[in-house]
């Protein structure tokens, strides 16, 4: 799996934003420094970004700089939860998980009387993977499991989750940020989404 | 009733070994070894430090005298009139170098003024950046204005901006005559930014809204969005409108 990268150039004109703002965003940490992948080419220097990652956050630091600061926003972005505790009618109130999710996870044994941001994380992904009928309710408690074992184990750095499937048996699997994969060709990967991608939309209905 | 302080102030005047801790206020004026982390408010060496350990002064750091750090540095205002070589990161509101500072990790602060020399390992990321003295940055130059007056050579090797500022400095005959440092000159590898004006800059690609590329430049690639001017002195081999 190569990733699709877009240079620095393209970024700017695609987005019409200038180089003023793309070194003041990653001096705030709006853009974290892994993306910026350095290459050679024959016209000199070049940095390119991944662009499935680059492009839907610039959207979102445009949409949403008027109504916070920039030191603000990149709360919203760095990867790491702070301190919150929320009970079940909360949870569903917000939006955040619905009851079937819920149910899923007293299923796995996992319910609590109140969950702390890496659960709330943990049910918000599970949450919107079986909306998107991407995963089964089967394949939902193998997520449980995979995620309470190992996300902490990336503490705050960027990582990515996987789901693969072969022969119609399904496989998650937790791999750090910009890591490639590569699988025999009998492997489906069906989905391959940065964890990053949940605590920024999870922040936002929390915060 | 006057608050009780909760910390002491550390004074060494002679040649003494300490293994660090906690205090408001610490003052060296003779030869000093920290052999673990320091957290003060204040740090002031007029003599001699080398330490082992982080140091983190709330308020203010100077050093007039020599220091090694040899761990990151952390204080809210920084200012190297001596010789300094810190082996971590420091990051610093304001950080004033006159003297001599060889920083191995990464600089981070809001404003950056250099008198003296530098020499950066890392990443130089800040607010406002101003050089009237020697620079030697190994990595990205990052700040909302740059503003570089040449007095030596100097090499960063990449800088991004809003506002990238070089400017040759007219010096009296006595400096050019023993031709101190060399040539007033700027090397760098790749130099991007909205508002950018270069003199006296080597450099392998320039890319910019508004560019001008001033005397004694020598360019190799031009990129431009909406204006380039260039001065009949100046050397661009090629330039194109993107």
């Amino acid at each position: 799996m190569s990733e699709d990268l877009i240079s620095k150039k393209e970024l700017l004109d695609l987005t019409g934003i200038s180089y003023g703002q793309l070194y003041r965003w990653k001096r705030k940490n709006l853009i974290p420094e892994e993306w910026f992948i350095r290459k050679s080419s024959f016209t000199g220097q070049e940095t390119y970004f991944p662009r499935n990652q680059i492009l839907p956050r610039i959207d979102k630091i445009l949409n949403m700089k008027d109504g916070l600061s920039l030191d603000e926003l990149a709360d919203v972005f760095s990867p790491t939860l702070g301190e919150v505790q929320l009970d079940r009618h909360q949870l569903i109130d917000r939006n955040i998980v619905s009851e079937s999710s819920l149910e899923l996870f007293k299923e796995a044994g996992k319910e609590q009387p109140y969950y702390n941001l890496d659960q709330t994380l943990l049910l918000f992904v599970l949450e919107k993977l079986l909306k998107s009928g991407d995963i089964t309710r089967e394949e939902g408690k193998m997520l449980i499991g995979v995620l309470t074992e190992h996300y902490h184990h990336f503490s705050g750095k960027p990582c990515e989750l996987v789901l693969i499937r072969k022969m119609g048996v399904p496989a998650f699997l937790l791999a750090g940020g910009g890591s490639e994969l590569y699988f025999d060709s009998g492997v489906k990967v069906v989905l391959k989404l940065p964890m990053g991608q949940f605590t920024e939309e999870l922040k936002l209905k929390i915060g | 009733m006057q608050e009780r302080r909760q910390r002491n102030d550390l004074t060494i005047s002679g040649m003494s070994t300490t293994s660090g801790g906690s205090y408001d206020y610490v003052t060296i004026d003779g030869m000093a070894k920290v052999t673990d982390s320091l957290d003060c408010l204040s740090l002031e060496v007029n003599g001699t430090l080398k330490m082992q350990g982080t140091l983190t002064a709330a308020e203010r750091m100077t050093i007039n005298g020599m220091g090694t750090i040899e761990g990151p540095v952390r204080s809210s205002r920084i200012r190297v009139d001596g010789m300094a070589t810190l082996r971590g990161d420091v990051t610093g509101n304001e950080v004033e170098v006159n003297g001599r500072c060889k920083i191995e990790g990464r600089l981070e602060g809001e404003r950056i003024q250099i008198d003296g020399s530098v020499t950066v390992r890392g990443n130089v990321e800040c607010e406002n950046f101003r050089a009237n003295g020697n620079l030697n940055i190994e990595g990205l130059l990052n700040a909302e204005a740059v503003d570089i007056q040449l007095y030596t050579l100097s090499s960063v090797q990449e800088i991004g901006g809003e506002r990238i500022d070089v400017r040759r400095t007219e010096r009296g005959g006595f400096w050019k005559n023993i031709g101190f440092g060399g040539s007033p000159r700027l090397k760098a590898g790749i130099i991007e930014g909205d508002d950018v004006f270069l003199e006296d800059t080597e450099a392998d690609t320039v890319r910019g809204a508004r560019v001008f590329i001033g005397r004694g430049c020598k360019i190799r690639l031009v990129e431009y969005r909406e204006t380039l001017d260039q001065d009949p002195e100046a050397k661009v081999a090629s330039r194109r409108q993107i």
